[in-house]
């Protein structure tokens, strides 16, 4: 997506307001539109080159008079607000409709969307029909926590500490931890609580279908002040430290490169993947190796290669004594 | 220095606007100031044609056309001002904060851009639209996928698309002709459905597994299979990824161990010696799972379920023969 079309959204979306509206405060221009004053006035220097054409006659003529009133003088080309292209309208009733099926939303804010969806798709009009064969399902596995989503969502609105019971898969267990709420995303099919916790000393997020059981306290919130989280890549692992893991996979196993961060793949003659990662937890890579059976296995390190072993032979004795 | 493009698009939308009839392509030139620095037609015309591809893309509609009838060819643009305009909109502050989560979804996905400037335009209507939150949730969408674009834009005009699809386990892409019927992300993955060509039936793909920029076929080429009234996008990438129900499992989990199965679990009894009793409704690929938990958990019903997670522990084990995939 080019930054030259966006700019062009904007700027035209300027020009189509201050034809409306000549003489508004820049502050006002800026908080309209939710953009940096200075942004403003970038935007207002570039549609001095904008017109109907190069000549001087037909060139834009913005200016802001001394108490900072905006005006857009020569502006004859009748620019008004335009409609929505496809991809805006989708983009919108596409969200719109996803957050309308939030099983922890107020019914009141399910109301509300519903009154705003229509409204767009009146003014979308032959732009909406884009929107029908896509949908977005924010929630996941966790749509059924909705007690636990309560909580939290209420724990972040009224700034309150909550105590956490929550389930660490590597080490298949649960932990308790007292956590300051900053704010609930829903990203990649899971619903995350963002939270400072008090025990790590440090920003943590807690997946809603791990959270067993979740507790409203009444000390209030005192999450550190940190920077906002990139989401950018969703939240893929970050490289990490640890022992290197070398993993050999056959065709059944490569789906591995799409869900463990790695720093090597190898092609084998076979169809399959040598990977390898460093990781942590060795632990978690134990339940890989399980989790993959036959489509996969641990080539390094040899103590890992051992406790995988060790581990499928334990459980196997249960099935080879007949009362389970 | 260059000129910068925004303003290029800026004055060439505000000149098609402001025309009373169809502006030429030369005359174009001769207006738009980085057109009549283009040093050859070539690059003159390689540019105008992307500017009306993206004029297009911001939602205008360029019509096309001579003004003197008798004249054949076609080759003046116009944007006729009420056929472009946006129709009133009016939004109490819980709308408006409604349509401010929607758009804030996008961040940072390829529609992102897109949302913000559907904001624009309302916005440059009058519409008051601040960020008083609506909930303390916040959905993000990512659609990080480089087929996405491509995609979208063929479900939108209809048209055939030619991909290079990885299925799963399989080390090579090969190449597929799919007519798009919808497109759907769940659990953070984005899902194609459509008609594949290639098996002549309806298939669901995973974006992040087509290997290449998906190519629309050429405009006149039609979708050759029926589109279903309804197409149960959500429906049908539930089942490709293993969900619903072939029957319930009963399982032993030891006491404290295995949070997620029985979050999951219909039924919960304690069965002594440190163990619990498990039902579970299972969809295909359930053993994988279950098998992950080691000594952990132990399956009791149905038979083929039981076999299937010793053979996976057997496998992890080293105990397997014949069957051995790797190495």
């Amino acid at each position: 997506m080019s930054n030259a079309i966006d700019d062009t959204r904007r700027l035209l979306s300027l020009v189509a307001y201050l034809r409306e509206r000549p003489g508004t405060h820049l502050d006002d221009v800026a908080r309209a539109f939710g953009l940096p004053v200075a942004q403003v006035e970038a935007d207002l220097g570039t549609l001095h080159m904008c017109g109907t054409s190069f000549m001087a006659d037909d060139l834009l003529e913005p200016h802001v008079d001394f108490e900072g009133r905006v005006f857009l003088d020569n502006a004859d080309a009748p620019v008004r607000p335009v409609r929505l292209a496809p991809h805006e309208a989708l983009a919108l009733l596409v969200a719109l409709r996803a957050l309308a099926g939030l099983s922890g939303l107020r019914e009141r804010d399910k109301v509300a969307l519903g009154r705003v969806t229509a409204k767009l798709e009146d003014a979308a009009g032959e732009a909406a029909r884009a929107a029908q064969g896509v949908t977005v399902e924010f929630e996941g596995d966790d749509a059924a926590q909705e007690s636990a989503f309560a909580t939290m969502d209420r724990a972040v609105s009224e700034k309150r500490r909550l105590r956490l019971r929550y389930y660490v898969p590597r080490r298949d267990e649960i932990t308790e931890r007292e956590v300051d709420p900053i704010r609930l995303v829903l990203v990649d099919g899971h619903t995350y609580l963002v939270a400072w916790c008090r025990q790590a000393e440090g920003r943590r997020l807690f997946r809603l279908d791990r959270v067993a059981e979740a507790v409203l306290l009444d000390e209030a919130s005192e999450p550190q002040p940190i920077e906002p989280l990139d989401l950018a890549d969703g939240f893929a692992p970050t490289a990490a430290d640890g022992i290197e893991v070398v993993l050999e996979l056959g065709p059944g196993g490569r789906w591995v490169t799409e869900y463990y961060r790695h720093d090597k793949v190898e092609e084998l003659a076979d169809g399959g993947l040598r990977l390898t990662l460093r990781t942590p937890d060795p632990a978690g890579i134990r339940r890989l190796a399980l989790r993959l059976g036959g489509h996969g296995r641990v080539i390094s390190p040899p103590e890992l290669v051992d406790d995988v072993r060790r581990t499928a032979s334990a459980a196997l004795a249960a099935y080879a004594d007949p009362a389970g | 220095m260059a000129i910068p493009k925004q303003e290029r698009l800026v004055s060439l939308v505000m000149c098609l606007l402001a025309a009373r009839r169809y502006v030429t392509k030369e005359e174009l030139r001769q207006s738009i100031e980085s057109y009549r620095l283009c040093t050859s037609e070539e690059a003159f015309d390689r540019m105008f044609e992307r500017d009306k591809d993206d004029v297009r893309e911001l939602g205008f509609i360029v019509e096309t056309g001579a003004n003197d009838p008798l004249i054949e060819s076609a080759d003046g643009y116009r944007i006729r001002p009420e056929k472009n305009a946006l129709p009133p909109v009016e939004l109490d502050p819980e709308e408006a904060a409604a349509l401010a989560l929607a758009a804030g979804a996008w961040q940072q996905s390829a529609l992102a851009g897109a949302a913000t400037g559907a904001l624009y335009k309302l916005k440059a209507a009058g519409v008051e639209i601040d960020s008083a939150p609506l909930t303390s949730v916040e959905p993000r969408v990512t659609a990080r996928e480089p087929a996405f674009g491509p995609l979208l834009d063929a479900l939108r005009t209809r048209r055939p698309v030619q991909f290079a699809y990885r299925r799963s386990g399989a080390a090579e892409a090969t190449p597929r002709v799919v007519e798009p019927w919808g497109m759907s992300c769940w659990r953070g993955r984005w899902y194609l459905v459509g008609f594949s060509r290639d098996r002549q039936e309806q298939r669901v793909f995973r974006l992040d597994r087509i290997a290449d920029k998906p190519k629309p076929k050429p405009l006149k080429e039609q979708f050759r299979a029926e589109v279903p009234e309804k197409v149960d996008v959500r429906g049908q990438v539930a089942r490709f990824a293993g969900e619903g129900g072939e029957g319930i499992a009963r399982i032993r989990v030891r006491t404290g161990a295995g949070f997620p199965l029985r979050a999951r679990a219909s039924a919960v009894v304690p069965a002594g010696e440190g163990w619990d009793e498990l039902e579970l409704s299972h969809g295909h690929g359930l053993h994988h799972w279950l098998a992950e938990f080691g000594p952990d958990v132990v399956v009791l019903e149905p038979p083929h379920l039981r076999a299937a997670v010793v053979a996976q522990l057997r496998e992890a084990a080293g105990e397997a023969t014949g069957q051995v995939k790797v190495g």
